[in-house]
């Protein structure tokens, strides 16, 4: 047996060959052209603002809508399927494949341009007839949320494809997926990874292939964030298949009719290019008309820096159909004697977990306001966390409380956070305090400024922002979203301290 | 106080975190977007991080929490999905295992991140403590178990 000293040195040799080789692959040039992209995508936001876009996104993404599903029916009527807002089609010589050719009109942020190269950006798509340019993101996204309120739960066959640069071999991921409504999902591959995920029980397990063949077990407690669907159906899929895509920008999309596995779909495309680092990028989003579900994302980039070559994510639901039960084995237990990482919960960036409304009320030290008739079916999560991350501007700790009600695949969520004053940054109007991280001497926004007209938050400073509500209330702030902002305005009007 | 630019700065420490990242996530990409979400939060607190002898060490601790939350989640395709509208992003590639990451591979998530700064970047366990806001004993404890299963793992190799 080598002695430590010679081992240590063996396991350090190997370990810096490996990290220096690694190291000099990376091209600082380009990440810093990158990383300077970055940046100029989140001006004019300051961090402040950019962590609350973040978590706008988060809460985004649990936004969903309401109403009837109609999965294919045997006759294919495109009465089921087809929406109002759908105009009959001029005659076609028949199906052809997505080329993506856009008219399109610049972006926000961003131009558009002819792409580099003819590369389809989609696989089994076909565009079907359709004068899709009477479609709007906004139709597709009431569409989208009609249909998600009333899903129930749905399985398919999941398949990650990633291509990078002209010197790689596509990798291919494929799983088989379930994902009921209340949040519990399962997952399965071939190689013998599994997951399941039960918000219930905030018990996430999950078998992951390895190298050398071997399976290695994790068990996660108290993951009470999985309520929020959306964000673990990204994690699991690739891609959110609940994305609220009409948050895009009409005019910096186009939209085609198409029909991808043998379902009707809208095709989402966008193109993005940064002249000045030479990047440029795709993305497409195909919107299942049935379930609102985003059956495939795809996103291609090139960068000169990169061999000029196309890097491509591809992540598609096929054989998608509904499903309201799970494998009778969920959760599924692990291997007599395996060796389970259960290590990963650390304490000081996610005390969280599902409680009472009651306890909410009793723990939550500036005191409880909450919409009148919250349902029994809501979940309640209160947090109590402390980061210590220094990358976050975030104050040490602060206290939180969620209370989520479900419609379907559709959420509205209504967060109560402490108020945590900012040294040099606090601001105090009236009663009420307010962040001012740009020290301009006014509250920072959270987006179009309106006064809240009744119930227990009368009065106070209401912000609009995206499908957000946002609202500063004496030691507490208040967010709503809500795939209906109007409703989440309403809700707003009805708050009641307990 | 530490002389040097922001940019420089990049170059010098960018690499490192990328191949850190890569070898916790076996995933250029995913560890790309790491480092750059890592050196984001820089830019963000530049001012008071270039008053700091060792920025890398600040770093360190960004870009392992960082990948700590990534395994502990899962969630790269979460971010990139949040991500999209308003950024560039760098999209999931997995690398060719070298020696090291078949090596590490197995070993959870925490013992990897440990025996790799501690053998790769040469952190002492202080820094790793402080780096990871873990006490000494627990970065020590994590090391014991990782050598352990890594001694098991190569002596056969060398046993020949």
């Amino acid at each position: 047996m080598p002695n430590d000293e010679h081992f240590d040195d063996r396991l350090r040799q190997t370990a810096k060959r490996s990290l220096q080789a690694r190291a000099s692959d990376v091209n600082t040039a380009t990440a810093l052209a990158e990383h300077r992209a970055r940046l100029d995508a989140a001006r004019p936001a300051t961090s402040r603002d950019r962590r609350l876009l973040s978590a706008a996104a988060a809460g985004i993404v649990v936004i969903a809508g309401i109403a009837a599903i109609a999965w294919p029916r045997e006759d294919n009527d495109p009465g089921t399927v087809a929406t109002e807002t759908v105009v009959p089609a001029p005659a076609s010589t028949g199906p052809t494949r997505v080329t993506t050719e856009p008219a399109a009109t610049p972006a926000t942020e961003t131009t558009m341009a002819a792409p580099r190269d003819s590369t389809p950006t989609t696989s089994s798509l076909e565009v079907v007839d359709a004068p899709a340019d009477q479609i709007t993101l906004l139709m597709i996204g009431e569409r989208r949320v009609e249909a998600l309120a009333s899903l129930d739960g749905f399985t398919a066959t999941h398949s990650i494809e990633t291509t990078r640069g002209s010197n790689r071999t596509p990798q291919l991921r494929v799983q088989e997926i379930t994902a009921l409504s209340d949040g519990r999902i399962w997952s399965e591959d071939e190689q013998g990874s599994w997951t399941s995920i039960d918000p219930a029980s905030g018990l996430y397990r999950g078998a992951y292939a390895q190298g050398f063949g071997d399976l290695t077990y994790q068990a996660l407690t108290d993951r009470t964030d999985f309520v929020l669907g959306g964000l673990i159906l990204a994690l699991k899929s690739g891609h959110d298949p609940t994305w609220p895509i009409d948050q895009l920008d009409d005019a910096g999309v186009v939209i085609e009719n198409t029909t991808l596995d043998g379902r009707e779909t809208w095709t989402v495309f966008a193109r993005s290019e940064s002249a000045e680092f030479d990047i440029q990028s795709e993305t497409t989003w195909v919107v299942d008309v049935d379930t609102g579900l985003i059956v495939e994302y795809v996103f291609s980039k090139w960068e000169d820096g990169q061999d000029g070559q196309e890097n491509r994510f591809r992540s598609t639901l096929t054989d998608l159909r509904p499903a309201d039960e799970l494998p009778d084995d969920f959760p599924r237990q692990f291997p007599e004697g395996a060796d389970v990482d259960v290590e990963e919960q650390f304490d000081h960036s996610n005390g969280h977990r599902l409680v009472p409304l009651e306890q909410a009320v009793a723990e939550f030290s500036p005191g409880l306001v909450v919409p009148t008739g919250v349902s029994d079916d809501a979940t309640v999560t209160l947090y109590d966390r402390s980061l210590d991350n220094p990358g976050s501007n975030y104050p040490a700790g602060y206290e939180e409380v969620r209370i989520i009600t479900r419609r379907g695949f559709d959420f509205t969520t209504v967060t109560v956070t402490k108020f945590i004053p900012i040294d040099g940054a606090t601001l105090t109007v009236g009663e009420v305090q307010c962040y001012d991280l740009d020290k301009d001497g006014r509250c920072d926004p959270f987006g179009v400024q309106d006064n809240v007209e009744r119930g227990a938050l009368s009065g106070r400073d209401l912000w609009v922002a995206g499908g957000a509500i946002t609202i500063s209330d004496v030691g507490r702030t208040i967010r709503i979203t809500d795939s209906d902002v109007e409703r989440a305005r309403e809700l707003a009007e009805t708050f009641v301290d307990i | 106080m530490i002389d040097c630019s922001f940019e420089e700065c990049f170059h010098e420490h960018f690499p490192r975190m990328v191949a850190l990242g890569e070898s916790m996530t076996g995933d250029c990409g995913i560890a790309h977007d790491i480092a750059q979400e890592a050196f984001i939060r820089l830019h963000d607190h530049w001012d008071t991080v270039r008053e700091f002898d060792q920025p890398g060490s600040w770093l360190r601790r960004v870009m392992s929490n960082l990948l700590i939350d990534h395994h502990r989640s899962r969630s790269a395709e979460r971010r990139a999905v949040e991500r999209l509208a308003t950024s560039p992003r760098r999209e999931s590639s997995e690398v060719e295992p070298d020696e090291w990451s078949q090596l590490v591979a197995g070993l959870p998530a925490r013992q990897r991140l440990i025996v790799t700064l501690f053998y790769g970047q040469d952190l002492a366990i202080a820094e790793i403590s402080e780096s990871l806001d873990i006490s000494e004993n627990t970065v020590k404890s994590a090391l014991s178990k990782a050598r352990d299963t890594l001694r098991a793992r190569m002596e056969p190799r060398h046993a020949q």
